[in-house]
């Protein structure tokens, strides 16, 4: 966190929670005049990755919701936020792509690969 | 006299000063207009349609039923759907692809699907390096589902009264 960041936050910003991440979430104490809202902000722990934060607290600082969700998972086949992981070893890739086997199984729109006769 | 008065500014850039100190204008004038992402985000409603998901029943049976409505009414061709029955006799997709790269974010597909199973989340920073990365198969959008299944839900239920 920049010095600037943390004097921002501290002088105009009301702490509202911390996520299971680190990530730390404030709000403005008066208003944004055209807007009518508060402005609500992430302090990011470590590097500011946009992607970071997570879904319960991602309507609250889009002022989707008023106050984040619970952090508790609902069912049991829930999994837990990841970054975009985009230009790391963990990218996703599509089935049959090179780096993820370059094997997937056939599909109804695939055509025959041609053979010379003899 | 005109041609020398028009040569005159353009040599000691008066239109340039003037539309910079427009700028200058604004730079001083309250409220701000700029918002520091990614720190800051806009407010977005709960119909805003980001990066797509499959959800799934609360007993984690997937939804999708494969019938094939939201590959019929994608307007951009995107969706491509394969489905056979599964071993207990259930209908379901053994191939569902969305290509990213030709989706235009209409959400027609969430709106043809009968049983909510295809939603466009609330997820805007999914931007990737390759193309590649942007083919997106069944796997992927149920694991988007998985994780993002709290605000999607959330954004579902903000939704329904005006529905």
């Amino acid at each position: 966190m920049s010095f600037l960041m943390r004097l921002t936050s501290a002088l105009s910003g009301r702490r509202v929670g911390t996520d299971r991440f680190g990530n730390a979430y404030y709000e403005s104490r008066r208003l944004h005049p055209t807007d009518r809202l508060p402005r609500r902000w992430v302090v990011y722990a470590g590097e500011a990755e946009a992607s970071k934060v997570p879904p319960e607290w991602w309507g609250w600082l889009h002022h989707t919701t008023d106050a984040p969700l619970p952090e508790r998972p609902l069912y049991p086949w829930q999994k837990d936020h990841r970054p975009n992981l985009t230009g790391t070893p963990q990218a996703y890739r599509p089935a049959g792509h090179d780096y993820a086997g370059g094997r997937r199984r056939p599909a109804a729109g695939d055509y025959e690969a041609w053979t010379p006769g003899p | 006299m005109a041609a020398l008065d028009r040569v005159a500014r353009s040599m000691l850039l008066s239109e340039l000063l003037s539309g910079m100190m427009l700028t200058l204008k604004y730079f001083f004038t309250k409220p701000a207009v700029t918002l520091n992402y990614p720190y800051e985000r806009y407010p977005l409603s709960p119909r805003f349609k980001g990066e797509h998901a499959l959800r799934r029943y609360p007993n984690g049976e997937e939804r999708c039923i494969a019938c094939k409505l939201c590959e019929a009414i994608c307007p951009a061709l995107a969706i491509t759907i394969e489905a056979e029955p599964r071993e207990d006799g259930s209908r379901r997709t053994t191939r569902y692809d969305i290509d990213m790269v030709k989706c235009i974010y209409c959400g027609m597909c969430e709106e043809a699907c009968p049983v909510d199973a295809i939603v466009e989340g609330p997820n805007l920073e999914f931007a990737v390096e390759t193309r590649e990365e942007l083919i997106y198969h069944k796997e992927k959008l149920l694991e988007n589902g998985d994780r993002w299944e709290p605000i999607i839900a959330e954004r579902l239920r903000l939704d329904a009264p005006y529905r």
